[in-house]
């Protein structure tokens, strides 16, 4: 977990240094960076748990992951097919893809202070794109203009963090604690409460998500 | 599922008609109601969100986004609307629509008791197929339900046919099992291995909860039943043995390991006496102390003492 701290630290530094064009190739590179990370650590249990096994515990070890592999691939494409999102808004709507970013931004930062899983960020900005994406939607259709509501998409971010948190945390900080780091804006407990049940109900609460955090 | 802004969407209260409460959990009370437009005879779990309560509860939303994926199963509960309302004092609930179930696994196996009268092989052997089934489609979907017992095991006692519910503390897992809180868990059902402290563990807990059933399922009392973390692993030790590194590698070095009494494996024949030479070999399987040697669903599925079985329907 230190060595996780330390990346998202060093991954926020490096986000301030580059100019806004740049941004969103960085935040590509940030999930793989984090999930090639996420492997190795992963790697190196694995070695320390098998070489406190036996040989035949190996063999039996690993025949049983390959099974459950096996088991799970077709399992894990079809629910990848769900969570798939649309680049179209944000390449549509700039005023939207500035603020996300800052959402985008913010989760990251929280993930790090609260040494949350990584797949806790995943979860978290999927929900917020999932979010923004079907929330526009509506909205376009029905001519509003949410582009004077910034406070929206951090909100948004609040809510679908916690909710993120959890789904996949054992500890859950407070709403207040949640958004300790900086920030615009500082939401009540009762009104991220009121957008995580939005959030829920706009995603129909498919909340779990395929990654590669699961290969 | 209910939209915010949908003006045409009936209210909860408006859409059901409640008839009787038939249980309550954690979070909340579990109606039979009816709903109004159709006829049709549902449960309604009931889920406050209290004023200071931090949102939605983390069970009530593993519990929905987890059926929400397995619903499709025919040994899961059906999920089949999250609705949205508000109570008396104006507070905001969600209700969990489920296809109603006429009883449960506990009750079922009561009523036997109460006859004195024991299960006929080949309803335990039909009922344990489809447990193990249901337990393998949630394994297959990365999902451990770590909260299996008989009052979680929904039945229609006129078809016979059983399904997993209440998955409020089931978790979706990645590879390898991340650590989990030493959550509430029934006892009786506990794996040794979340009793000794273990905070990385797998399928494996829900498949020693399988075994306890199915000794349940033969005899009508529970196998281990502990009133006390302690006293819940000496059950298990007076009857498998007190393990030790030979049989189960790495068990002394798990956070409650103590000193326990030496007790030598006994004959499972001995706690389950009518079971039958295959169901002995299925049930020893379960419960193997090492969690990567116990049977998995899947294989538990395909083994001989299912061979008899017509399992055409299930």
């Amino acid at each position: 977990m230190p060595l996780h701290h330390h990346l998202f630290l060093e991954e926020t530094k490096m986000a301030h240094r580059y100019p806004k064009p740049l941004l969103d190739t960085l935040y590509c590179l940030e999930d793989h960076i984090h999930w090639e990370e996420e492997e190795q650590v992963d790697y190196n249990e694995y070695s320390n748990t098998t070489t406190t096994n036996t040989n035949s515990s190996n063999v039996v070890l690993l025949e049983h992951d390959l099974f459950w592999d096996h088991e799970e691939l077709p399992s894990l494409l079809a629910k990848e097919h769900q969570n798939q999102l649309s680049n179209t808004l944000l390449q549509n709507n700039l005023v939207l893809a500035s603020s996300r970013e800052e959402a985008v931004e913010w989760i990251l930062k929280v993930n790090a202070r609260y040494s949350f899983s990584t797949l806790t960020a995943v979860l978290a900005v999927n929900y917020l794109d999932r979010f923004l994406f079907s929330f526009r939607f509506q909205n376009d259709n029905n001519d509003n203009n949410n582009n004077n509501n910034p406070w929206l998409t951090q909100l948004s971010a609040v809510a679908c963090l916690s909710l993120a948190a959890k789904f996949e945390e054992t500890h859950v900080p407070l709403f207040i604690d949640l958004q300790l780091e900086e920030s615009k804006y500082l939401f009540e407990a009762k009104t991220v409460k009121r957008m995580e049940i939005l959030v829920l109900s706009t995603l129909g609460w498919k909340m779990i998500l395929v990654t590669p955090l699961h290969s | 599922m209910e939209k915010p802004g949908g003006g045409g969407v009936l209210s909860a209260k408006e859409a059901f008609e409640k008839l009787e409460k038939v249980g309550e959990g954690t979070y909340g009370k579990v109606y039979r109601a009816r709903e109004k437009a159709t006829g049709k005879i549902v449960a309604l779990k009931k889920t406050r969100l209290h004023e200071d309560e931090e949102g939605v509860p983390p069970t009530t939303l593993r519990e929905v986004s987890i059926l929400r994926m397995l619903s499709r199963d025919p040994h899961v509960v059906r999920l089949m609307d999250v609705k949205q309302g508000q109570n008396k004092e104006g507070k905001t609930v969600l209700y969990l629509v489920f296809e109603y179930m006429d009883t449960d696994l506990k009750k079922f196996i009561r009523s036997f008791r109460q006859t004195g009268q024991t299960v006929p092989p080949q309803t335990i052997k039909s009922l344990m197929y489809q447990l193990c089934k249901g337990v393998a489609f949630c394994h297959g979907h990365g999902i451990l339900h770590r909260d299996l017992k008989p009052h979680n095991l929904l039945m229609d006692p006129k078809t016979m046919m059983l399904k997993i519910a209440d998955l409020g503390l089931a978790r979706a897992f990645t590879v390898p099992i991340k650590k989990y809180t030493h959550e509430i868990l029934t006892l009786w059902y506990r794996a040794p291995e979340v009793l000794l402290g273990a905070t990385h563990y797998s399928m494996a807990v829900d498949i020693w909860s399988v075994g306890c059933i199915f000794a349940e399922l033969v005899t009508k009392q529970a196998l281990f039943p502990g009133d006390s973390e302690l006293q819940q692993l000496l059950h298990i030790f007076r009857l498998l043995g007190t393990p030790n590194e030979d049989v189960w590698p790495g068990v002394s070095k798990l956070m409650n390991w103590h000193e326990y009494p030496q007790w030598n494996p006994q004959s499972l024949s001995t706690a389950v006496p009518s079971l039958d030479e295959l169901g002995l070999d299925l049930l020893s399987q379960m419960l193997k102390y090492e969690p990567s040697k116990r049977i998995s669903a899947k294989k538990a599925m395909e083994h001989a003492y299912f061979d008899d079985l017509d399992k055409r329907h299930l």
